[in-house]
Parts: C-alpha cells; sequence; structure tokens
C-alpha cells in the first residue's frame, strides 16, 4: 500500500510539473500583451517598451518560467504586471469565496443525490423512480445560468429573502451575512451536479441490486433494503467516488458561470477579468491551482477507492 | 437580446470604462437628470452611498494605470492637481489657488494653498508638486499620459508656496490637462500608491477588493467644504442583469442601467430616478488608410454615406449622432453632420468611381465587449451598397497589440473615450487618422492659440478637415443612463470629463 501511495504521489508531481508548463506555454500563444493594456491608448511606443522591460515581459520565456516556478516552489505566485499586487495573496482572498461555494454545493448535492439516487434505483419499476429519473435529466438539460436567474428572480427580487448577488464587503466578518450571499449560488450550483450524482448513483445502486451477492443474502433471508444496506451501499458507493473526482473539476468550472452570474469575488470571476486583461502571471497561477486542486482529489479519491475496496489495495 | 448602452460598455482609453459616468445638468443630454437637484430635505451625513459601475480600475496607481476608470473613481475625489475640472470641464482652482500666465503663454506661476495636506496630515510642499509633475515630463516616464504635458520643459519652486511651470511653447490645452491624470500631485518619494492612493481630496481611500467594490470613506480634515456622505463604495458589476438586479433590491443606490428595456421598466416608478446625460464616447469606425482600397477617399466616404446613424441609434436605443469626433459639449463644436450624410445610392456611385462597383471584400475588428448589434448593424447596412463585411470579434488586449500598435485591419470599430482627443489623429502612428502636412498644422495652431477664439478656429477647422476626409466613420456619441434610489441626489449625470465628483451625493434621511 505504502509503495503504491508513493507511485501515485511522484505521478502527481509529474503531471503538476507537465501541468505549469503546459499553462505557462499555451497562455504565451494568446494575442495581445499585458503591457500594451497597461498603457493604454495614450502611451508612445517608447513608453510601451519600458513598461514592458520594468514589468520584466521583455526577459526570454525559460528565465520567465523559470522564475516563475521557483517562486511557486516556495509558495510565492509573484505579482500581477497590471496592479503589482501579490498573486498569492490574491488567491487565498477569492478562495475565502469559491471554496466555500464549491464545498457546500458539494455538500448539498451529495446530500439531495445520494437517498434520491437509492430511491429512484429501490423503485425503478414503479412512477416515483421513474418520475425521480426524469427530473434528473431535466437537471441536466437546463443551463446553471438560467438556473441561477430564475433563482434571482424567485427569492432575491421578488421575495427580497436573499442578496441578488455580491458578497460582503468586509468578507466573513458576518459569517451570517457571507453566507447567505452563498445561498443561492452554491444552491444553482448544486441543482446541476446533484442531477449528475443522481443518475449515477441510480445506475451503481441498480448494479448492484441485481449482483449475485445481493441474490445470496436475500436468499440468506434478508429483506431488499437489509441486503442493500449491509452489503449493496458499499459496492455501489466506488463509482460514485469516482465520479465525484472527476466531477469536482466540473464544479470549479461551473463556478466561473456562477460567480459571473451572482457578482461573486471569487476564483472564477478573477480568471475570467485577469484573462481579458492579458495579466498572465495572475492567470497562470489561478490556473495552475486550480489543477492542482483537481489533481489532488483525484489522487484523494485513488485512495478513497483503495480504502472501500480491499480487491484494489493489493492491485497496481 | 440585452444590448447594453454604449455608453455604459467601454473606452478605448483602457479596460476602463466609462461605467458609472456622469454629471449634473446634462444640457447635451437629454433631461436635466435626476441626479443634480438638491434633496432640499435633511440629508444623513453619516450615510453609506454604494454605486454600481460595470468595468474595474485595473491598478490604482494613478501615475502608471492608464484607461479613464481609475481617474473616475479618483480624480478629484482622493487625488487633487494644481486645478481642477467640473463635470462640463471648466476648469477651476484646486491646490493652486491662483496662477498666472505671462504674456508670451510660456510661463506660468501657481500660487499653493496654505492649508493643503495629504491623508495623514503632512502639508502638500512646492517640492511635492515639483517632483509630481517632473516624474511625468521625465524622458523616461511611464506615465501614460504623460504626452498631455509634453509642452512642459521645466517645474521649479522659487519659494515654499509658488511652483512655475516653464513651457517650450504655448500650450492651450495646458490648464485642462493639469486637471487630468497627468497632474495629479503626489507626496514627493511616494511609493505604493496602488495599494494606498493617498491624496489631498474630500475622500480618502478605504480599501478595494479586488472584482468586487471599492470604498472611500470622507476626509474630515479636508480644507474645503466636506462632502456630504460618510463613505461611498463602487461595486463592480460586469453582468447586466446583476447590475439591474442590485439596482431593483437596493444593493445599489445608483447604478448603470444601458438596457433599453430595463430602463423603460423603472420609468414611473416613484421607486426610481432614471438619469439620462451625455458622454464623452465616441463610437468611432476607423478606415485603415494604410493598405488596401481605404487609401482611396472615395470608398471611406462611400461607406460613410452607406450607414444610417439614426437606425443604429435606434438599434441601440439611446445616442446622438456626431459628424466629427468633436462633441457638442466641446467650445471648438461645429455641426457637421451634414457632410456624407446617408445616401445608399450615392455611396454605390461613389464605390463604382473607385473601380468597386463590383463589390468590395473588407475586415472589421471590433472588441467583444461591444454589443454584437453594432458590428452586425454595420455589416447589413455596408452589405446594402455592396461591400462584404468580415466581422472579427477580438478581446480588447488582441485588438491594442493587432488593430491599435500592429495597424493589422481593415475597419475598426471602439470607444475612444476620451475628452479632447482631437490631436490624437495627427499623431505619427497612430492607428487611423491624418496624416498630411495641414491637419498637423491645424492642430498645432489649436494647441499653441494665443486666444481661446484661435484655437477653436484652429480645431473646428482640423475638425472639419477629418470628416472631409472622411478618416473615419462617427457612428454615434453614447448617452449615460443612471438609475438611482428615489433619496439619493447629487451625483454627476453627464460623463464629459473623465471624472465621477462624489462631493455634492447627498443622501436623504429616511
Amino acid at each position: 500500500m505504502a509503495v503504491i501511495i508513493l507511485r501515485r504521489l511522484g505521478l502527481l508531481v509529474v503531471s503538476l510539473f507537465v501541468a505549469s508548463l503546459l499553462v505557462f506555454a499555451l497562455l504565451r500563444l494568446l494575442p495581445g500583451d499585458v503591457a500594451d493594456v497597461l498603457a493604454g491608448t495614450s502611451a508612445s511606443p517608447d513608453q510601451v517598451l519600458r513598461i514592458r522591460h520594468e514589468i520584466g515581459a521583455d526577459r526570454s520565456l525559460p528565465a520567465q518560467y523559470l522564475d516563475w516556478m521557483g517562486g511557486v516552489l516556495t509558495g510565492d505566485f509573484g505579482v500581477s504586471a497590471l496592479s503589482g499586487a501579490s498573486v498569492s495573496a490574491e488567491l487565498s482572498e477569492k478562495l475565502r469565496v469559491t471554496a466555500p461555494l464549491v464545498g457546500g454545493a458539494t455538500l448539498l448535492a451529495l446530500a439531495v443525490a445520494v437517498p434520491l439516487g437509492i430511491l429512484a434505483a429501490a423503485r425503478h419499476r414503479r412512477a416515483s423512480g421513474v418520475a425521480l429519473s426524469a427530473l434528473s435529466q431535466l437537471g441536466l438539460a437546463v443551463p446553471a445560468f438560467w438556473i441561477g436567474l430564475m433563482l434571482i428572480t424567485v427569492f432575491a427580487v421578488d421575495w427580497r429573502l436573499l442578496p441578488a448577488g455580491g458578497f460582503p464587503t468586509d468578507g466573513w466578518a458576518d459569517p451570517v451575512a457571507a453566507a447567505r450571499s452563498l445561498v443561492l449560488p452554491a444552491v444553482t450550483l448544486a441543482v446541476v451536479e446533484a442531477a449528475v450524482l443522481l443518475r449515477f448513483v441510480r445506475s451503481a445502486t441498480l448494479e448492484v441490486l441485481n449482483a449475485d451477492f445481493i441474490r445470496t443474502a436475500r436468499a440468506k433471508g434478508l429483506t431488499r433494503g437489509q441486503a442493500l444496506r449491509r452489503h449493496g451501499l458499499r459496492n455501489a458507493a466506488l463509482p460514485v467516488v469516482s465520479i465525484l473526482g472527476v466531477e469536482f473539476a466540473t464544479l470549479l468550472l461551473g463556478a466561473v458561470i456562477v460567480e459571473n452570474v451572482f457578482a461573486l469575488p471569487g476564483l472564477g470571476q478573477m480568471l475570467v477579468a485577469d484573462i481579458g486583461n492579458r495579466d498572465l502571471v495572475k492567470v497562470q497561477g489561478t490556473v495552475l491551482l486550480v489543477t492542482a486542486a483537481v489533481l489532488v482529489v483525484g489522487f484523494g479519491v485513488d485512495l478513497a477507492n483503495r480504502l472501500l475496496d480491499p480487491r484494489l489495495r493489493s492491485a497496481r | 437580446m440585452r444590448i447594453r448602452t454604449l455608453a455604459a460598455t467601454v473606452a478605448v482609453a483602457g479596460l476602463a470604462l466609462a461605467a458609472c459616468g456622469s454629471d449634473g445638468g446634462g444640457s447635451g443630454g437629454s433631461g436635466s437628470g435626476g441626479g443634480s437637484a438638491s434633496t432640499g430635505g435633511r440629508a444623513n451625513p453619516d450615510a453609506t452611498v454604494t454605486i454600481g459601475a460595470v468595468l474595474e480600475p485595473t491598478s490604482l496607481d494613478i501615475t502608471r494605470a492608464s484607461g479613464v476608470a481609475v481617474g473616475q473613481i479618483l480624480l478629484g475625489n482622493v487625488y487633487e492637481g494644481l486645478l481642477k475640472r467640473d463635470q462640463k470641464g471648466v476648469v477651476s482652482p484646486a491646490l493652486a489657488t491662483a496662477y498666472r500666465i505671462s504674456p508670451d503663454g510660456r510661463t506660468y506661476t501657481f500660487t499653493l494653498a496654505d492649508n493643503a495636506a495629504f491623508q495623514d496630515g503632512a502639508p502638500v510642499r512646492a517640492a511635492d508638486v515639483v517632483s509630481s509633475l517632473t516624474q511625468v515630463i521625465a524622458p523616461n516616464s511611464t506615465n501614460p499620459h504623460a504626452s498631455d504635458l509634453a509642452s512642459i520643459s521645466a517645474v521649479s519652486s522659487p519659494d515654499a508656496h509658488t511652483v512655475v511651470l516653464t513651457l517650450k511653447e504655448r500650450d492651450s490645452g495646458l490648464l485642462f490637462n493639469l486637471t487630468g491624470p497627468a497632474g495629479v500631485i503626489v507626496r514627493q518619494s511616494a511609493t505604493g500608491l496602488d495599494g494606498r492612493p493617498d491624496g489631498t481630496g474630500p475622500f480618502r481611500f478605504d480599501s478595494w477588493r479586488r472584482g468586487d467594490s471599492i470604498t472611500l470613506v470622507r476626509n474630515d480634515a479636508y480644507r474645503g467644504p466636506k462632502a456630504k456622505v460618510a463613505r461611498v463604495v463602487f461595486r463592480y458589476l460586469t453582468d447586466t442583469n446583476a447590475q439591474n438586479n442590485a439596482v431593483r433590491t437596493g444593493q445599489v443606490d445608483v447604478g448603470v442601467i444601458s438596457d433599453n428595456d430595463l430602463v423603460d421598466t423603472y420609468r414611473g416608478n416613484p421607486k426610481f430616478v432614471v438619469a439620462e446625460g451625455t458622454t464623452t464616447d465616441k463610437f468611432t469606425l476607423a478606415f485603415n488608410q494604410d493598405r488596401g482600397p481605404l487609401a482611396d477617399v472615395r470608398v471611406r466616404r462611400a461607406i460613410r454615406q452607406g450607414i444610417d446613424k439614426d437606425g443604429l441609434i435606434k438599434v441601440l436605443g439611446a445616442g446622438t449622432r456626431i459628424g466629427s469626433p468633436v462633441p457638442p459639449l466641446d467650445p471648438w463644436y461645429e455641426d457637421l453632420t451634414n457632410i456624407d450624410r446617408y445616401d445608399p445610392a450615392g455611396a454605390r456611385r461613389l464605390l463604382a468611381q473607385a473601380g468597386h462597383g463590383g463589390g468590395l471584400r473588407l475586415g472589421l475588428t471590433i472588441p467583444n465587449i461591444y454589443p454584437p448589434s453594432i458590428g452586425d448593424y454595420v455589416t447589413s447596412q455596408l452589405r446594402e451598397i455592396g461591400v462584404t463585411v468580415e466581422v472579427r470579434r477580438v478581446e480588447f488586449p488582441a485588438w491594442l497589440t493587432g488593430v491599435y500598435t500592429k495597424h493589422d485591419y481593415d475597419l475598426s470599430i471602439v470607444d475612444h473615450a476620451e475628452a479632447r482627443d482631437l490631436a490624437f489623429y495627427v499623431k505619427p502612428g497612430y492607428y487611423f487618422g491624418d496624416r498630411s502636412p495641414q491637419a498637423r498644422d491645424l492642430a498645432k495652431a489649436g494647441a499653441t492659440a494665443a486666444s481661446d477664439a484661435d484655437r477653436n478656429t484652429a480645431l473646428r477647422g482640423l475638425a472639419r478637415r477629418y470628416s472631409e476626409d472622411a478618416i473615419a466613420d462617427w457612428l454615434l456619441l453614447g448617452k449615460a443612463r443612471q438609475v438611482a434610489r428615489v433619496g439619493v441626489t447629487g451625483y454627476p449625470t453627464d460623463d464629459v470629463s473623465a471624472v465621477y465628483d462624489l462631493s455634492k451625493i447627498e443622501v436623504l434621511k429616511s
């Protein structure tokens, strides 16, 4: 087991390194230059050259990459070319919005999808099961931003129950106000996510229900529910945990859209703005952080699967 | 599909945009603007006003950032220059209480206010003024607005209360330019201006949550009339719907609502006031004369005649027709909308004379911050006269590098938002314009004119030249539209001088 974990960790480090190279190189292909953005339309060409020199954009690409990586390894993501602000500081500030948003949406989605998915599987021949299935189809088909707009219209504009968007300017100083402003965005993200998970939970449970060991368990005298609880769920959890790892990336992507709809100052909104300004040092820091998060979650899922399934522990 | 008002969308001047732009009384605008009337009731001096804006500044270092967004937040509110301009562009004393201009127009002597102070209480010294302005005009200056003060050759201070500017030649625009971002006075050897703007104005900088909001608080030690609210929060809401929801639910007190249909939902609502004002947002269809068919003035004129500007204004829901880059409020304005009026038949004739009777293909590059309807409208109008347009929507930085810097384009549309920018278009190497010696002479005559009348004559001539030579087509002048909660007054409704004066905003006690 320890060898496997070490090997996976090594793979994680190599993937991160390759990702950093790709992120750095691909961003350099974008047309447009932050020095032009800084200079605007009244500066002279000489000034643009001076600005480019001042922010270090005139150095060779390998030198820029090494400089950046050197900093990243010590936890310093560099400074924004536009504002001179520390990227690490901004990333941690934005994470205080995005992390609770994505975390909250995941928990919400799980809380809805797991019981309903099992129910849909257990009753797959009855009307209620079919209805749940259809509902999840609908959840998949509706775009997140539309759900967001509808929630705003109903809960914020018409009923005035929750804020229409934004985040308190003093952050989490008032936890209730901060949490309130994350409710609608988290629900928006969770709807689509729950629909996806529900389908996986349902099909995983269905598969287990038809498995030989359940038939054996029932033959021993257990009811269907007992057999499912004692033997089935652990087996059904495997594919669901795996898909949760994959879906984490989708959730982060969804956060980009949801943060824009709800005017939340999070990672996604910052990423869109920075790309628009060609603030590449910030963009590559953000993308690397998100990539790392997805890879680490993948690593965690891998471990979790091994813990859940003894058969995987000895597998390579 | 929603259309944002142009005024609210952007400024070529930077990524900035005249989002929140505007001023009181809008003579050129439609209506005097609900914003300017005084409350008459009891104002609440402890109030916080939240203003919804669209484009956030990229940096708060006013000595380094380009674009008009940073100026709208800080100019006149946190920072002051020797002089200031009001929302109409009229110049008056600020850190200087008086100034004298020598008869040859080459020496400006300013007397400094003796009670002006930076926000920690340190007095403003002549040395601060000298160092601020010297940094801008230095040969290695990275101030993007350095060209505003290019006529100054030396800055000195004979005594602690006097600053003398020596000019290379007369500069009729100097007083106005000193009121702009190039003229702000920062503390000598100030650093870290991005994180902590430190000025002398009626507000002090409090905090900036990037991607969300900028907060200013009243400077209670200000030497002049104190601001009427305790705090002002600019909230950045890029999304049209987010801006609208924030206004409707009271999350912001004043917001930019540009979409025609959305504005209509506020009209007649007793809880809100719709304020319209004029701007300096000149939506400009630039012609690249350096290559291809647009080198021929007949083709350029044909394109101007082929586009019905009134129709575009109708499509967008707001705007004013202009025939040159001069907005009606500028002293050298002249109505030139009769030059190359809408005349599709005439346009086709001109194209035939130029040898393009069989049709013509041109590329059109537009930053994607503008509503797609502008490009669609121009494309469909030009199709009528036999010009096939291929639209390329690009991000603003790609426009800056491709079109603005490398001149790789045929047609381009951007909003030229800067005030009094007539002389830009004779600059050698500008991405479009008039490079003839005559135009340069007129610009120079305007800049170095000894009297306002002479200046106005020269600049009127220059604008006419631009229009007759068809260096571009001016599609429309944007309108600023804001919706405010009733009980909030004194916010600027026009946006003609790239400042957003917060000092008169009041909130009624509720």
